[in-house]
């Protein structure tokens, strides 16, 4: 072998070797940036992944908004589309946010479990909507419209609160109307797990946990389960006066579980001791008050001067007789 | 390094391709040597083996056997090549570069000093009459245009050698007065040997002082022009008569060719002498002084290129 | 050194002088601003679109640019222009060295102009800054023009320029699709070249950062499988007689 021809065989063999090492090395790493390259199509398009999500997005919007409805008759076609779109795109959230709820009537299980897998999408951890959007289709009874007697999903409460409590996480200042999904969803899988008890109990104790967690969290000084429920000691009080008047479903009064008026109780001496409620119907007093205002039964007086009974104003010291309260 | 600056021995060349293994020669057993400071032409009809030959010698590609060395060093050496100007046969270039961009980047290639290199171009692009096109790009050019560039690039860095593949194809006539006489200035102002291939033998004759003569990859002659063309023509003779249409007379009859000059001179041509004929000849010599002249008869290069043709292709066939 | 970049400028310049590259890089431009318009058609999707976009027709553009080479290395061994040139003291390798650099660097500035294009149309369009994920990915993209124009090169040198440029598109369109062989790091990013390690256009839309490690690795991983396909051109490219 000729000296040069040896040099270029000796160049290639070394810069071939430093292309494996480094291939070697570059595809763990690509894969750790870029987590949803393992759940691309391995169809051979380039790399245009990204490209053909769009082409086919704008390809579903086309033959969607063509279509008069989406019914369990021509569902599979969407869901097909939708089905490529994450083929191509795993991390495309307008898809999961609209595309999915547009076949949700059709075929519920279908989006749901496209839901599922946006949520656990690490790109879109931060996305409330998705798990929110999982939980309501998790917790609805949904018929095939074109067949009454064809029900198409019935409800997972324990997985809607799942998804519910993920959507009140990823948002720092959850929706009302998700933390209402989330417990009214715990509460409903109580009452499915148990069913001596009702939704009263349930919805108070759901929250009595959350509160119990919150206050555990804290006082440990480790978070072991904080409770992102915002106003969660209002919410415990409204839940506690609901509980304390029950009603059935045309409205008229019922009587309160044993175990509710017990747990009722509990709460009003943990959580609410210091909210000045009125015993019968849990409504809170007013500085002086006598008589509950809502029920008339009669209250803990509290708020005036030691001295001379009247209701205090503000600040340190009595405005009547000068008196000084605290 | 010797007296020759190209020096080929049993050079062949077999070409065959992956799909058909058969082989088609195209160069068998040559062996030339071209002595320095000639200008060497190298004939043979299409196919013969002369642009194999050229690119041979200048690298491009390899022979099957033999060896060849060009300024003493292997044909397939690369710095021998800053000595070297070459002309292909149809002289491309890079079409969107200007002549003198062209002529920069072959500057560089052939290692010319960056400081002498812009007065360089333009000097070679004025001996190729070049200039006013020089900023226009190589793309637009005429093919005489583009075989100019052609020997721009070629004698850019004052070769030692220069090896033309048909450099005469495409010019006017014109064209091709200048690029002889561009030939001849590199031999004697430079020293340059030439190399080169032609189908003109009319110029080949005029400027060559070596040639060769190839035939389907084999050599027929090689040597000096004179010497060629005076040894083949055998025992002929040739009679030049002034002014005495007595002695014209006289051997007319029996003379192979007959040719009336200028100022009443005559030529005669006979291909074999006769003791008859040289009685004859020695005779009007005698009697008619200087006015009758007898020559070795020399043929002319077309007629010895066809002549050593023909006869080889009756050999072969 | 002062061969290969001989030869280098004179293949830039006959890219970057021809007009149709500027109608090319043109275009582009125009499609890449065109998808403002889906705004209504993509559900308000054609922010992203426009990234996608410009990405893609970058890496197509680049793929053209590199597809000329495949027409360019057979036109000049045919027509001659490489017998003039190999006849000066000019090596095969630097030869093709000179080509690969030369289509590197035309391919980077026409790539260049289409990025930075497209930057200008987005910011206008959103009067919004450029991420760095977006300058990251489209700077991957550019370098991935070094292995790309190895492989231009090494099948222009082999095969005549009617073959040579559907084997290159094959090649390049294979080499972004590396699907499983990926895991078998001497076959696929080795012998076999890996485009798709220059793929981060998912990253330019979802703005996430690429370390700048990887950025200078991938760099360097180029260069290698380049100087690999180069070294493995020339052992062919020294033994083929150029007629």
């Amino acid at each position: 072998m000729k000296k040069d021809t040896l040099i270029r065989v000796v160049v290639m063999v070394v810069a071939l070797l430093a292309a494996s090492y480094l291939a070697g090395v570059l595809t763990p790493m690509q894969k750790e940036i870029s987590i949803e390259k393992g759940q691309l199509t391995k169809a051979p398009i380039a790399g245009l992944h990204k490209i053909m999500a769009d082409v086919a997005w704008m390809r579903f919007i086309n033959v969607a908004g063509g279509m008069d409805t989406i019914d369990t008759k021509n569902v599979d076609k969407i869901s097909a589309m939708l089905e490529k779109i994450i083929a191509y795109d795993p991390n495309f959230e307008e898809m999961y946010q609209s595309g999915v709820l547009c076949m949700s009537n059709a075929d519920p299980k279908k989006a749901i479990e496209l839901l599922k897998k946006a949520c656990d999408n690490e790109y879109l951890k931060n996305n409330s909507k998705l798990p929110f959007n999982a939980g309501f289709l998790l917790s609805r009874t949904i018929i095939d419209q074109n067949d009454p007697n064809n029900i198409l999903s019935t409800p997972d409460y324990t997985q809607a609160a799942k998804y519910f409590r993920m959507a009140m996480r990823r948002s720092s200042q959850p929706e009302p109307y998700v933390v209402s999904s989330y417990i009214r969803a715990k509460a409903k899988a109580r009452v499915e797990a148990d069913k001596k008890i009702d939704e009263y109990y349930a919805t108070l104790a759901v929250l009595y946990d959350e509160w119990k967690a919150s206050k555990k969290g804290s006082f440990e000084g480790t978070i072991i389960e904080t409770s992102s429920i915002p106003d969660l000691e209002s919410r415990l009080l409204k839940a506690a006066q609901n509980a304390k008047n029950p009603v059935d479903y045309d409205g008229n009064p019922i009587k309160p579980l044993p175990e509710t008026l017990a747990l009722i109780s509990k709460v009003q001496q943990e959580v609410l001791s210091d909210n000045h409620l009125c015993p019968n119907c849990i409504t809170p007093t007013e500085a002086g008050a006598k008589f509950c205002t809502s029920c008339g039964s009669k209250v803990a007086v509290w708020g005036t001067c030691k001295t001379c009974q009247k209701v205090l104003t503000g600040g340190s010291y009595c405005a009547d007789c000068g008196t000084k309260n605290k | 390094m010797d007296n020759f600056v190209i020096k080929t021995e049993n050079l062949t060349k077999d070409y065959s391709s992956w799909l058909r293994k058969a082989k088609r020669p195209a160069l068998n057993n040559l062996t030339i040597s071209i002595p320095k400071g000639s200008v060497f032409g190298f004939l043979g009809p299409n196919g013969a083996g002369k642009t194999t030959t050229i690119k041979i010698l200048m690298g491009l590609i390899r022979p099957t056997g033999g060896t060849a060395t060009v300024l003493g060093k292997p044909y397939d050496d690369v710095e021998v090549k800053n000595r070297i100007g070459f002309l292909p046969d149809s002289p491309a270039f890079t079409p969107q570069l200007s002549a003198t961009e062209f002529l920069d980047v072959c500057a560089r290639l052939l290692k010319i000093p960056s400081n002498k290199r812009k007065q360089r171009v333009q000097e070679v692009l004025e001996i190729v009459r070049m200039s006013q096109h020089a900023k226009s790009k190589v793309g637009t050019f005429s093919r005489g245009m583009l075989q100019r560039v052609g020997i721009a690039q070629a004698i850019l860095n004052s070769p030692e050698l220069l090896i033309l593949d048909e450099p005469l194809l495409g010019l006017d006539p014109y064209g091709r007065q200048e690029f002889k006489e561009i030939i001849l200035e590199q031999r004697d102002k430079f020293g340059a040997s030439v190399f080169f291939s032609s189908h003109i033998l009319s110029d080949v004759e005029e400027i060559c002082d070596s040639i060769s003569i190839l035939n389907k990859g084999h050599l027929l002659c090689a040597g000096k022009l004179s010497d060629l063309l005076s040894r083949d023509s055998g025992n002929g003779i040739l009679v030049r008569i002034t002014k005495c249409d007595e002695a014209v007379k006289e051997l007319m009859t029996s003379a192979d060719n007959v040719q009336k000059k200028e100022n009443d001179e005559w030529e005669l041509t006979f291909k074999s002498t006769t003791p008859e004929l040289d009685r004859k000849i020695n005779g009007l010599t005698e009697k008619y002084g200087d006015s009758v002249k007898r020559l070795n008869a020399r043929e002319d290069l077309e007629t010895f290129f066809f002549g050593k043709i023909e006869e080889d292709n009756l050999e072969k066939a | 050194m002062s061969e290969i970049m001989a030869i280098a400028s004179g293949t830039w310049k006959n890219i970057l002088r021809m007009k149709v590259v500027y109608f090319l890089i043109l275009c582009v431009w125009i499609l890449i601003g065109s998808a403002a318009l889906y705004e209504v058609l993509s559900m308000g999707q054609h922010k992203p679109l426009m990234i996608d976009v410009s990405l893609a027709l970058n890496a197509v553009a680049a793929a053209l640019v590199v597809i000329s080479i495949t027409f360019e290395i057979p036109r000049e061994l045919r027509q001659g222009v490489a017998s003039t040139l190999l006849t000066k003291s000019l090596g095969r390798t630097q030869y093709l060295a000179g080509k690969l650099i030369g289509i590197s660097f035309a391919a980077f500035v026409i790539c260049a102009l289409i990025t930075f294009g497209s930057f200008v149309i987005f910011s206008y369009t959103f009067s919004e800054t450029i991420a760095l994920p977006m300058f990251q990915a489209q700077l991957l993209q550019i370098l991935s023009i070094i292995p790309m124009a190895a492989i231009g090169v090494f099948f222009a040198t082999l095969f005549p320029e009617v073959v040579a440029p559907v084997l290159t598109i094959i090649a390049i369109w294979f080499s972004y699709s590396v699907g499983v062989l990926q895991n078998i790091p001497l076959l696929y990013g080795g012998i076999l070249p890996n485009l798709d390690l220059f793929n981060f256009r998912s990253q330019a839309v979802y703005h996430a950062d690429i370390p700048w490690s990887y950025v200078g690795l991938v760099t360097l991983w180029g260069i290698a499988f380049a100087i690999f396909a180069l070294m493995l051109t020339s052992l062919f490219f020294k033994v083929k007689d150029i007629k």
